[in-house]
């Protein structure tokens, strides 16, 4: 699995009937989903999120383990869902899915309170095979 | 005919070992050095501006978690151990300003920083054996093994 492919998993798993994710609107007014890949950039500050954020990390942490002519990588993907709006219950639906579409991941839950926004963090394990390099 | 098989004795032994090479693991490789790494060797990414009581500003740049040392130094530990489980704790019970505990907030992150989750790979949120800290606890396992 590389970004474009969680990203795009998750995006179909967030946005099916009834849609979880909410929205990021710019400075000019104009609005898109709220899910953001961060590399080295996390989210603008002026960009005024609603409703339910989903950022993942740009690259994987790579956790190698040599084999005979291959390399078995685990990759661990970061993925973080924060709902803005406080009397908003997308967060609960979007673990629902989250659990049931990955569910060999971990994940921690953050209460909202006065300084931060109600919360989900995930790790999501993806194991690789790969041929050592250079090769075929 | 060919017969084969295996038993293993000196159970108590055993266990005994895996006990005492995980309460050495929990005081001499977390303790003594992965919380350290964490805090103080480890740079996180972190966009925002800091601006100290003495209007010194820190950032934007990675940035390690020991800062001012509050934090770091709220670290306790304790450790418990019976005939079913072994079981290490850690909790950080610093307070800011206002009164308020705030390891939660750098592990988790808030609407003004990010999250900087620092006990996540001796935790079963992203622990893995293929991590330095994971191997660490193998080795140990291994040469209490061995000792026996």
């Amino acid at each position: 699995m590389n970004i474009t492919q969680l990203r795009e998993t998750i995006v179909e798993l967030l946005s099916a009937s009834p849609n979880l994710i909410g929205s990021y609107t710019f400075p000019n007014g104009t609005s898109v989903p709220a899910v953001y890949v961060v590399g080295q950039k996390s989210v603008p500050t002026e960009w005024k999120a609603t409703g339910l954020e989903v950022t993942m990390r740009q690259y994987p942490e790579l956790l190698p383990e040599a084999g005979v002519g291959i390399v078995s990588v685990l990759q661990q993907w970061e993925v973080m869902i924060v709902q803005y709006n406080p009397d908003g219950k997308e967060i609960a639906d979007a673990m629902d899915r989250m659990v049931r579409r990955f569910p060999d991941a971990s994940l921690r839950f953050t209460p909202g309170d006065d300084i931060a926004y109600e919360r989900c963090r995930f790790v999501i394990p993806d194991m690789t095979i790969r041929r050592l390099y250079p090769g075929p | 005919m060919a017969v084969t098989g295996a038993r293993i004795i000196g159970g108590d032994d055993i266990e005994r070992a895996l006990v005492k090479a995980f309460e050495e693991w929990t005081r001499e490789d977390v303790n003594d050095k992965f919380w350290k790494a964490q805090f103080i060797d480890r740079k996180w990414k972190y966009d925002g501006v800091t601006v100290r009581k003495n209007r010194d500003t820190v950032g934007p740049e990675p940035r390690d978690i020991y800062d001012l040392g509050y934090l770091y130094e709220s670290t306790s530990y304790s450790y418990a151990s019976s005939t079913e489980t072994a079981e290490a704790k850690w909790n950080w019970d610093a307070t800011n300003a206002s009164g308020d505990e705030y390891a939660n907030y750098v592990h988790e992150g808030t609407r003004f920083m990010p999250g900087r989750p620092f006990t996540d790979d001796v935790s079963d949120m992203a622990f893995s054996f293929r991590k330095p800290i994971g191997k660490a606890l193998v080795s140990r396992v291994q040469a209490a093994l061995r000792q026996l």
